[in-house]
């Protein structure tokens, strides 16, 4: 393997990294497409709007590598907005506390019906999705205007990047970090690759599956945070149809939908092409309605890319084992 | 380990539970509902309404068990619906057409609007059989792509504005009664009929058990099974254009955001009803109970005066329990 | 019951499992000691592998104890005999493919510092002592997904010794393995001894129990039949234990091949798997074809049956040249295959034997697509009195049904469709050995009938017993084609370890 010329090892190691080859490919198409692309206010604008699915996203592809699904993100984001909103006169720190508890609770329900009560995760989560947003529209059918002076400061803030892309990033960094160097982590992937033998080597599987539901709440929580920062209110119809979203964003940045596999800097990247996406149309002025249908010709083209690649790999095991 | 009668007998009753434990939860629902709401979830007039609100999502359960009894999923299945409720709806009305703004459908008349939905579904169902079958893409990415892009498809086929005047057929259709039950029920009874028959006594049927149950002991066994996975998705988007006619006939309305719940349900009460998401299990009449359990308990919270949100909430929780129940019961 | 020796490290007393209908253990007996091989053999069904999940925690025992380090318990679950040094090597669920070698190995028992952060280069080192003990070569970030079978296995044993198990269970370890690997796991399991480790052998083959084995334990019929030292052991006393009375493993019956070729094989190849493979096959003729595992034969019936096309040479079937498009066209043609794995591959476990039989037909028992279930039921029913399959109804799930059984249903499968050329893939593979006469019995039924069969097998005595002519592969080429009647073990295992490649051609 070592006695390749370095070129061609070269050109595979770069092969290797696809997603980021398309994202490159789609800065430099919407760079040609529109002037406007490139400005700073452009991506800052850019990175503003991917914030609150790239965390939603981040908390789905946890739970996805661990073989699983969360179906329930985008509800308990709304959620966790409006129980900021409605609880911010008692302080802006408690109502955060709050909002992240909901978000938390939501998810380590989820964690106790799947593990607990055997029920297959994409049900489970349909269902908390159904509860989430049925408390949110019980709080409040409106969104919920946020007039606190703590609010309003954070959401004008802004250094290079405003503060729900902050969140994002510190999310994201949090998490690479615990992927490359935590036990837990580890776990994780063992869960989403062979439950069955991450058990029998130990790894309490119940308890990694129960805590991966938790966090994704809590960063829900955290994206409904977000959410008010970013909007100034509480929003029970806030992030409709997302959960999907997440899941498409995640698959275009590579992740094994059947656990195991995927790396965060890559979903990352997934999400950002997912959001490019609209803006270059927005920027091109092409009728926003074709965006829905672009969306799943990159979806398609993620899946079929990612299949690909697993056939690959299953052709090199086969030859391996012939050599 | 002393009488041997009286233990066998309570396991007789055990494993009679087990076999039937759908049915005792669905009879144990009406028992509960009918005595909470004063009996008047059992009056006839409200049973009808059950039924007339269950049609379209049946339908649309119908052509989900067949894909996940192949271990597929089709959550394009709401999209197919709305969009062929859409071209049905605008197609078919010159009234309709001239309220569109900047849509793309031309004025067709009735039965040609309808043949250009039920012939768009097929297309629909067979390039998610092929992208499935071909391209290998998992169904769960495949059909949300597809949904996702008839969504967008739905929306500038009319402007982006609703469908309010169909033709006079649709509704005229949906509001016809015979023996005090509107013409929508008959549908789909008829269908369900027709495709529990399908499952259970033809080759076809049979075939897709083996399918969803042992993919690769199909293929050894001569099964076709591509072909028969690809009829499969090809017949629930048929059935998706089928509840989307009846959408129209029931409300006389449909704008591109009224799917939004139907998927959902339809999954809901494919899984309530037993038919497994891995494929090979499950049969029409268990679905069809399952979903007229979800069915009446949205009823039954509407006959209660629970807020429609809350209703979301509680479905939820009811949906996990009933699962959490029949596995319980179901188990060994 | 030696009084001079160290306690056992484990010892199993008077276990007893109960499931709906059957006994499974009867009160059975077992003892490890540290640094031996104890082989546990018996037929299917006998209790072994319910033994094994009671000792790996995956079944609760209905009574008796299970004495470890000192300790006695009544039953034991997978994290306590985690912690109690218990390690079990399964062919299935064995290691996390999407994981690396080192990740794979300290899974479950990572040097942390705060609990949580993982201490990456002091594993790294371990692992490289741990390597050297065994003399394994493996880079420890490759990921488990490359690795052949064989590979796998190393890792998992260097993971038990890293785990530093006292008592390490082996369940078949040798099914997917070549001579050559298993030679190599056995000089692995030789350091493992020398490292005082346990290990319980459990294995259908009794050839290698009797090359490793420092003990033998018999079971039958859920109950504990003999343990002797090896030095006491015969293959024929093994044998006698197992199935209670002593059976003639090697009866060869008549040959019942005619001058009429059936098939004619010319120079086929697939690319990357066999080549240059030429054969005749003849009415009511059994054709084996021998070799080592991995020698491209189960390569070749996929190929006959349509599931690689060929890259080169032609199929000839009846005098016509065919081109097969898949397992359809196979069938078509009168095709029939009993794949290996029989549970993966051969049926549909969730469906009623009668459907599983009716599968290759299930267009000619319907009228314009609706299933006959009258005739699909006395299709089902006459194979079933046919075969004698022992199932209590035809509706009854495969599943259910025990693995001689399960193959009947497969070959009454083909027997359904018409099938005339029948090709076998290990089709006694964990068949316990009554159930395995009674299918040799059938192959030879049906080729007296004027059947043709090609068999795959690896089991040598059953090759000699059953085929007129034995093809022996060696590396994916063909290296010489024996009469069955003359031919024995010796001359087939020198041709089947030749390398083609350096100058036989076919």
């Amino acid at each position: 393997m070592s006695t390749q010329p370095l070129p061609a090892r070269f050109v595979k190691q770069v092969f290797k990294q696809d997603v980021l080859l398309i994202l490159i490919g789609f800065v430099a198409v919407a760079s040609v497409l529109s002037p406007a692309f490139l400005t700073p206010n452009n991506l800052t604008n850019l990175l503003s709007q991917s914030a609150l699915l790239g965390i939603l996203a981040t908390a789905q592809f946890l739970v996805v590598v661990c073989g699983g699904f969360d179906l329930s993100v985008a509800a308990v984001m709304a959620l966790a907005s409006l129980v900021f909103a409605s609880n911010v006169s008692v302080g802006v720190g408690p109502a955060a506390v709050m909002a992240l508890a909901t978000g938390g609770a939501c998810g380590l329900f989820n964690g106790l019906v799947i593990t607990k009560g055997k029920v297959q995760p994409l049900i489970a989560t349909l269902a908390m999705m159904g509860i989430a947003r049925g408390l949110a529209l019980s709080i409040s059918e409106k969104s919920i205007l946020v007039r606190d002076p703590v609010v309003a400061a954070i959401r004008s803030f802004s250094w290079v990047v405003t503060v729900p892309t902050m969140v994002w990033f510190a999310v994201v960094l949090v998490g690479m970090v615990w992927f490359a160097t935590s036990r837990q982590a580890l776990h994780v992937y063992a869960v989403g690759g062979n439950e069955q033998t991450a058990r029998l080597a130990g790894v309490r599987v119940d308890r990694i599956k129960i805590g991966v539901y938790t966090v994704s709440g809590l960063l829900s929580g955290l994206a409904g945070l977000a959410l008010v920062m970013r909007a100034s209110s509480g929003s029970p119809l806030g992030g409709m149809g997302w959960e999907l979203d997440t899941i498409a964003a995640i698959v275009i940045g590579g992740t094994n939908l059947f656990g195991g596999e995927g790396k965060l800097m890559r979903a990352l990247m997934g999400v950002l092409i997912y959001q490019m996406i609209a803006n270059i149309m927005n920027l091109t002025r092409i009728d926003p309605f074709y965006q829905d249908i672009v969306r799943a010709c990159v979806i398609v083209a993620a899946g079929t890319l990612g299949v690909l690649r697993q056939r690959r790999t299953e052709r090199r095991v086969l030859q391996r084992r012939l050599a | 380990m002393t009488g041997p009668g009286p233990q066998a007998k309570l396991r007789d009753a055990r494993s009679l539970a087990q076999k039937h434990a759908l049915l005792l939860v669905f009879f144990g629902f009406i028992i509960v509902a009918g005595t909470i709401s004063g009996g008047r979830f059992l009056a006839p007039s409200n049973l009808a309404v059950i039924l007339f609100q269950t049609s379209v999502v049946g339908v649309l359960v119908l052509g989900q068990v067949m894909v996940m009894l192949v271990a597929g999923i089709d959550l394009s299945i709401a999209a197919v619906a709305i969009l062929a409720a859409v071209a049905m709806g605008a197609a078919s009305s010159e009234r309709q057409i001239m309220m569109n703004l900047g849509g793309f459908l031309p004025f067709l008349g009735l039965w040609p609007a309808i043949a250009i939905a039920f012939a768009g579904a097929i297309l629909v169902g067979v390039v998610n059989g092929l992208m499935v079958v071909l391209l290998r893409i998992p169904a769960f990415i495949a059909t949300l792509a597809m949904s996702l892009a008839l969504m967008g498809v739905a929306t500038l086929a009319t402007g982006g504005g609703p469908v309010n005047y169909p033709d006079r057929f649709f509704p005229d259709f949906g509001f016809q009664r015979i023996l005090g039950l509107p013409l929508p029920v008959y549908l789909f009874l008829a269908l369900a009929l027709i495709v529990g028959f399908a499952l259970a006594r033809t080759s076809f049927g049979t075939r897709l058990y083996a399918i969803g149950g042992n993919p690769r002991a199909a293929r050894l066994s001569g099964i076709p099974v591509r072909t028969v996975t690809v009829l499969a998705y090809t017949l629930c988007a048929l059935l998706g254009a089928v509840a989307g006619f009846l959408f129209l006939a029931r409300t006389g309305v449909v704008t591109p955001g009224s799917g939004s719940g139907l998927l959902l349900t339809t999954i809901a009460s494919a899984v309530v009803g037993g038919v497994n998401l891995y494929g090979g299990k499950g049969s029409i009449f268990n679905a069809v109970i399952g979903t007229l359990l979800l069915a009446g308990l949205s009823n039954l919270m509407n006959i209660m005066l629970v807020s429609p949100h809350l209703q979301s909430a509680v479905s939820g929780l009811i949906i996990v329990a009933a699962i959490m129940l029949n596995a319980r019961l179901d188990q060994e | 019951m030696a009084n001079t020796s160290p306690p056992p490290l484990l010892a199993m007393r008077g276990i007893v499992k109960t499931f709906p209908g059957v006994q499974a253990l009867r009160g059975v007996d077992f003892d490890l000691r540290s640094g031996e091989i104890h082989c546990l053999v018996g037929e299917n069904g006998a209790g072994k592998s319910t033994l094994m999940r009671v000792l790996a925690g995956a079944q609760k025992p209905d009574a008796g104890e299970i004495v470890l380090n000192g300790k006695s318990f009544t039953a034991l679950s997978p994290a306590l005999g985690h912690t109690l040094g218990i390690g079990m090597i399964y062919q299935e669920a064995d290691l996390v493919s999407g994981l690396s070698i080192l990740d794979n190995i300290f899974l479950g028992h990572e040097d942390v510092v705060a609990g949580m952060l993982l201490k990456k280069r002091q594993m790294r080192e371990e692992l490289k002592v741990l390597f050297a003990q065994l003399n394994l070569q493996f880079h420890p970030d490759t990921i488990v997904r490359y690795l052949a079978p064989a590979q796998r296995q190393q890792v998992q044993i260097a993971k038990a010794l890293s785990r530093q198990y006292r008592i390490l269970v082996l369940d078949e370890p040798t099914a997917a393995l070549t001579d050559n690997e298993i030679g190599y796991l056995f000089e692995l399991l030789k350091v493992l001894r020398a490292h005082g480790i346990g290990m319980v052998y459990v294995s259908h083959r009794l050839s290698e129990v009797l090359a490793i084995a420092d003990r033998v334990t018999v079971l039958r019929d859920g109950g504990h039949v003999s343990t002797r030292p090896i030095a006491e052991v015969t293959r024929e006393g093994l044998i006698a234990d197992m199935v209670g009375s002593a059976v003639d493993a090697d009866a060869r019956a008549k040959s019942t091949r005619t001058d009429e070729i059936v098939l004619a094989v010319r120079d086929l190849a697939v690319e990357g798997q066999f080549d240059r493979i030429s054969f005749d096959l003849h009415r009511g003729e059994i054709l084996g074809i021998g070799g080592l595992v991995g020698a491209g034969r189960s390569e070749v019936l996929e190929c006959l049956f349509g599931l690689t096309r060929p890259d080169a040479g032609s199929i000839t079937l009846g005098g016509k040249a065919v081109q097969l498009r898949g397992p359809g066209d196979a069938i078509a043609l009168g095709l029939g295959l009993v794949p290996e794995e029989r549970r993966e591959s051969g049926l549909v476990l969730v469906r009623s034997v009668a459907e599983n039989i009716a599968f290759p037909v299930l267009s000619k028992l319907s009228r314009a697509g609706v299933l006959s279930r009258r005739r699909l039921n006395a299709l089902a029913a006459d194979l079933v009195q046919r075969l004698s399959i022992r199932t209590p109804s035809l509706g009854q799930l495969v599943r259910t049904l025990s693995g001689g059984n399960q193959q009947k249903v497969v070959m009454g499968k083909w027997l359904a469709a018409g099938t005339r050329i029948l090709l076998l893939d290990e089709p006694t593979r964990g068949i316990d050995i009554n159930a395995k006469f009674e299918i040799y019995q059938l192959i030879h039924e049906l080729a007296s009938k004027g059947m043709s069969v090609i068999m795959v097998s690896s089991d040598m005595p059953e090759l000699l017993a059953l085929s007129d002519r034995i093809l022996v592969m060696a590396e994916g080429l063909p290296v010489t084609i024996l009469d069955g009647a003359t031919a024995d073990q010796v001359e087939i295992m020198r041709h089947a370890v030749t390398h083609p490649s350096a100058g036989v051609g076919a």
